[in-house]
């Protein structure tokens, strides 16, 4: 087992100069562990932001329009009327949802006990499914209650902790503008609390604190108010961007509205909005959060181009000490040519020489790698951040290649000493 | 001469060649050793004794003149077919022993075989014989800074033995020993050259190059006095 006493003689040389050794590993020991750590907790990072405000957004389309009846647009019931039909008829197949939303401020009582609620929306049957709330207890709005305009409510799980006192809900009633509406069902949570909330502005600002009725309820609570607020659901990125397209060109056919990229804002005026009646606003930020996990893509590629730097520079480090080495042992390199060494064996003695001092480098800063995840995703981001193992196995492998790679030079100058020159040396 | 072995004709080794500094370190040797035969080589420190034995030992090549091993000239050899030379053809024996301190006697032995391709227990298995020749038996797990300066120069013996080479080449074996010890290892050599082996040895000692059958004087590079060629005794 040539391969093996070369491996073992490595180690004893290793181990016969510790300091050295230490020294010459610690820039692989800082890269491996540096890309290990960097790429780990960037990781569990985008994954937490992610889990924030990803989710919520992805895929939705949000349309806004307002017709101005007083310049002569056509009522806002009849647009909603036949973007709903467009929306429910033609674009069906680009989404996997639809709801007629709003969301407004009021006031709900129960049992004496009264709540300012920011959150107070309407909403379809598909108002949970495109936010992404699931049902924790009794039932979800359904599409009866939106056609018999039934008098319920969901509430988000916050607002059973604040109102209710953590207790089940479920067959509650509560008063809104003094009409009863019954509670059938509670949402899971969906966040948890960020550290900059304190308790009390996460029960006020909390996404949970809500609570959703059918949007048909709507006029019985603002009467004259329309449903010209619609979020979608798209299937994907493209069918967001194709939705969007499409529900402008078809609100454009109704309503004329002020096109502000043509105005010069730099002119000081006011827009001329005459011959305009109306305004809509078509979004969704799908595009926007691709480029956000493009970004974090590249900034963490960034990263660990610089940690691979320091890679760079142990590699170097090695060749460096490897030469050294050669110099110190050009006799005991004369000594095994004249006892038949062939080059290649040489070669390939001090290669792996230099792989086992950057492997046992990469080993190194495989186990710092860990401990420095575990820890920084801990204390700076309050995560859970698992150390990911394709990068530690990339991470690794480089080093040990590095090893090889740096230390050819010196295993070929080793190699091609003449064996009389290195035996006459001291 | 039958059998030859060794043919060195009109070799030249000539440092820093039409400088003013010019060195001839041999000029113009020419020796034929036969199979079997014990040479000493004597001569003064800087006569050229030991750049004709890297010579012979295919561990330096002669700047003019020609080398026939076994028949085979050597300066066409590659370095792959001159280190299998050195490997199976010689055994080296230095003045500073030359062990790797890092291996045990017996690893120390194992290496040429190593380079040979020998495997596992086969290997083990010669190089302790090697060992046993050299009555280091006893010894073979200990390292070189465990053992006495006679007892390392029997392990390079042994190891110069391992793979049972045509030549051994010896070059002040026995320089860093106290006489008793070096007598010793002069025994040794005298019983390998019994064995059959050809042994070329270097020395300044004249005592030593009693030993041996025929005794060569070198001086200033050139051979000088040759006791074959008076006596005819090796021929």
């Amino acid at each position: 087992m040539r391969f093996w006493q070369s491996v073992r003689m490595a180690f004893q040389t290793l181990l016969a100069k510790k300091v050295r050794s230490i020294l010459t590993m610690l820039g692989t020991v800082i890269g491996v562990t540096a890309v290990i750590a960097l790429v780990s907790v960037t990781a569990a990072q985008n994954e937490a932001n992610r889990n924030v405000w990803m989710t919520l957004s992805k895929n939705l389309v949000t349309v806004n329009f307002n017709s101005y009846e007083w310049q002569g647009g056509r009522p806002n019931s009849e647009i909603a009327r036949e973007l709903s039909q467009y929306l429910n008829e033609d674009l069906r197949s680009l989404a996997s949802g639809l709801t007629p939303s709003a969301q407004m401020w009021n006031q709900i009582t129960w049992q004496g006990k009264t709540l300012d609620l920011n959150n107070f929306y309407f909403g379809s049957e598909q108002f949970s499914l495109v936010n992404q709330y699931d049902i924790e207890s009794g039932r979800d709005l359904s599409y009866m209650d939106i056609q018999r305009n039934t008098r319920v409510a969901v509430i988000g799980s916050l607002l059973r902790d604040t109102m209710f006192n953590y207790k089940d809900p479920i067959g509650e009633t509560i008063y809104v503008k003094n009409e009863p509406y019954t509670i059938v069902g509670v949402y899971r949570a969906t966040e948890k609390k960020p550290d900059y909330y304190s308790d009390e502005e996460f029960q006020r600002w909390g996404r949970d604190n809500m609570i959703v009725l059918p949007y048909t309820q709507a006029r019985t609570l603002n009467p004259g108010m329309e449903m010209n607020n619609y979020m979608i659901k798209g299937n994907d990125t493209e069918a967001c961007l194709l939705l969007v397209e499409l529900i402008t060109d078809f609100l454009g056919t109704m309503i004329t509205r002020f096109d502000w990229n043509s105005w010069d804002w730099s002119s000081g005026r006011n827009p001329d909005t005459s011959g305009t009646n109306g305004d809509f606003w078509v979004y969704t930020a799908t595009e926007y959060i691709e480029e956000q996990e493009q970004a974090e893509q590249s900034q963490a590629n960034t990263m660990v181009m610089i940690a691979a730097i320091s890679l760079l520079v142990g590699g170097i480090g090695i060749m460096n000490i490897m030469l050294v080495t050669v110099t110190e042992r050009t006799r005991e390199i004369g000594v095994r040519k004249a006892i038949g060494a062939p080059r290649r064996n040489i070669i390939t003695q001090f290669l792996i020489e230099a792989a086992v001092l950057s492997g046992s480098g990469g080993v190194l800063g495989v186990v710092i790698g860990f401990a420095v995840t575990l820890y920084w995703g801990k204390i700076q981001f309050n995560i859970i951040a698992s150390p990911d193992l394709g990068v530690t196995a990339l991470a690794f492998g480089v080093s040990v290649a590095m090893g090889i790679v740096f230390g050819i030079y010196p295993a070929i100058k080793a190699a091609f000493l003449q064996p009389v020159d290195a035996l006459r040396t001291e | 001469m039958k059998n030859t072995l060794i043919d060195i004709r009109n070799v030249y080794k000539i440092y820093n060649e039409s400088f003013e500094n010019e060195v001839r370190a041999l000029d113009g040797v020419s020796l034929r050793v036969a199979h079997g035969e014990y040479v000493a080589v004597v001569g003064a420190s800087g006569s050229g004794k030991s750049t004709l034995m890297n010579i012979l030992g295919c561990l330096d090549a002669p700047t003019y003149g020609e080398y026939y091993l076994d028949g085979e000239q050597v300066s066409e050899f590659t370095d792959a077919k001159l280190a299998r030379i050195r490997n199976r053809q010689i055994g080296f024996i230095f003045q500073g022993f030359n062990l790797l301190g890092g291996l045990t006697a017996l690893e120390n032995v194992e290496l040429p075989l190593v380079y040979q391709g020998v495997h596992g227990s086969k290997r083990h298995q010669m190089a302790m014989e090697a060992l046993d020749r050299v009555g280091l038996f006893d010894r073979m797990e200990h390292r070189p800074n465990q053992l006495s300066g006679g007892q390392q120069q029997r392990v390079a013996i042994a190891r110069a033995l391992a793979t049972e080479p045509n030549i051994i080449l010896a070059d002040e074996p026995t320089g860093n020993l106290d006489s008793r010890t070096g007598e010793h290892v002069i025994q040794i050599l005298d019983k390998l050259n019994k064995d059959g082996t050809t042994i070329v040895l270097i020395t300044h000692d004249p005592a030593i190059a009693q030993v041996a059958k025929r005794a060569v004087r070198i001086l200033d590079g050139r051979i000088v006095e040759d006791s074959a060629a008076k006596g005819g005794a090796a021929s």
